[in-house]
């Protein structure tokens, strides 16, 4: 694999070895510049890059399969239609794909529709979420430990001030809300908690 | 709010401000540079955390896509000076604001006027939200603990994962630790159990077993959360009556060794 890869293992200590986001950076990069050209086959490359992440957060936002597949058609039509809109200068082309995805499960979670939904979205997914692909779940669960190990070195309200926005899609106030905590100390711990993130990952901003 | 917002880097990166927050926010965002790079530096950790959300899409999903994009026209190249905020449907995804156009399209009279109100009234907006709120935290409370029991034994530095077919169809994965002393039985796959009938593990040690877990009738699949593994030797798995069984009923239809 690249040397980036081996570099974003030294920065963030002892890892698993899978390649991760910072592996594919340049890649998705490289494809975003092809796509936003109008290349096809470009994008058919992006796709399989990173299609299972994009379904995978969704699926994670919305939980019903269906409306996750709805939303990652979106948010990939929406890489394609806006490709020519992609600013390297601002950040990484994956931070910019995974922001439309993002936005887009959190836009449909919070649509009134959904709201009416929103009770049994929220039932255990650990006993009553019907998945197909749980053998490749578990599998990428054990992949990808370092984001989880990561967000252990949290402290309790920074992580589920985090994973409650992210996640499950809840607006800063209604997280205060579901953990009785005050707005400005949810908003300072959603801050230094993706801060303190930010160093246990490694992360450094493509420029 | 507006003493601290640049505080809000956080919610605003996680998605998590609603339309009247955002709002002032990006607009600060505007005028506040260091704000800028905070916010592309929190947007790169924040990317991360989708790396925890692989699943493997539906195959059609490709197609699906491909058919779309090939009637989708591109934008053209943004011009150095923003176009917004007059003409939302092209309003660029770009890191400062992320394309609103379908939110807004869908977005219903209630949520506008929340964000009246959020405007008008500041933090009342949330009154409106309090009663699915309210009904979300039993619920939630139940599903965390659930999961974080499960996050720990998927995530502990001896979790090992073993996988095994099951004789009627479907496939069985067991993560398993003993530092934990519990196991994350999950099952793909498997055949229909008719509405009657329910999938059941077992913790077998020699030839006695014990109960570990019993997934809702007429599920194919899922997970449980097994504790007090002790002395377990294998994991087992049968079909049983929707109410779950004290003893197995054979024939056993999975069976994986986990020590």
């Amino acid at each position: 694999m690249t040397e980036q890869n081996a570099r974003a293992q030294r920065r963030a200590g002892r890892l698993t070895g899978v390649p991760h986001a910072t592996g594919t950076t340049d890649d998705a990069a490289t494809l975003l510049r092809a796509v936003a050209r109008g290349d096809e086959a470009a994008f058919a490359r992006l796709y399989e890059l990173v299609a299972p992440r994009v379904y995978g957060l969704a699926k994670r936002v919305v939980r019903d399969p269906a409306q996750a597949e709805e939303v990652a058609q979106e948010a990939l039509v929406e890489v394609w239609r806006t490709a020519t809109r992609f600013d390297p200068a601002k950040g990484s082309a994956t931070a910019w794909i995974f922001t439309i995805a993002h936005r887009r499960a959190v836009d449909r979670v919070r649509s009134e529709q959904a709201a009416h939904d929103r009770v049994q979205r929220l039932a255990p997914e650990a006993t009553q979420t019907p998945h197909d692909e749980v053998v490749e779940e578990a599998t990428a669960h054990l992949e990808r430990q370092q984001v989880r190990r990561c967000l252990r070195t949290l402290t309790d309200l920074q992580r589920e001030a985090i994973t409650l926005a992210y996640y499950s899609g809840y607006t800063y106030r209604e997280v205060a809300q579901l953990l009785d905590t005050a707005l400005p100390t949810v908003k300072t711990r959603m801050r230094d908690g993706l801060i303190r993130l930010r160093d246990c990952l490694g992360v450094e901003v493509a420029r | 709010m507006t003493n601290d917002i640049h505080l809000l880097t956080g919610a605003y990166v996680l998605d998590s401000l609603d339309d009247a927050d955002r709002d002032v926010f990006t607009q600060h965002l505007d005028e506040c540079e260091g704000c800028a790079g905070e916010v592309a530096e929190l947007r790169e950790t924040v990317v991360r955390l989708a790396d925890d959300s692989w699943a493997v899409p539906p195959p059609r999903l490709r197609q699906n896509v491909m058919d779309q994009i090939r009637t989708t026209r591109q934008l053209p190249p943004l011009h150095p000076m923003p176009p917004e905020p007059m003409r939302p449907m092209e309003s660029p995804p770009s890191h400062a604001r992320p394309s609103r156009a379908a939110g807004w399209a869908r977005r219903s009279a209630y949520g506008l006027a929340a964000a009246i109100l959020a405007v008008v009234a500041g933090g009342g907006a949330y009154l409106i939200q309090q009663q699915r709120v309210d009904q979300a935290i039993a619920d939630r409370n139940v599903a965390l603990a659930q999961a974080a029991k499960m996050d720990a034994v998927i995530t502990a530095p001896d979790a090992t994962l073993r996988k095994g077919t099951v004789t009627s169809g479907g496939q069985v994965v067991v993560v398993s630790s003993a530092s934990r002393n519990a196991a994350v039985v999950m099952l793909a796959g498997a055949s229909d159990p008719g509405p009657q009938k329910a999938y059941e593990f077992w913790m077998i040690e020699k030839s006695n077993a014990r109960p570990a877990g019993l997934l809702a009738a007429g599920q194919n699949s899922g997970k449980v959360l097994v504790e007090g593994l002790g002395t377990t030797d294998t994991l087992g798995m049968t079909l049983e009556k929707a109410e779950g069984a004290s003893t197995p009923t054979e024939p056993i239809l999975a069976a994986i060794p986990i020590t």
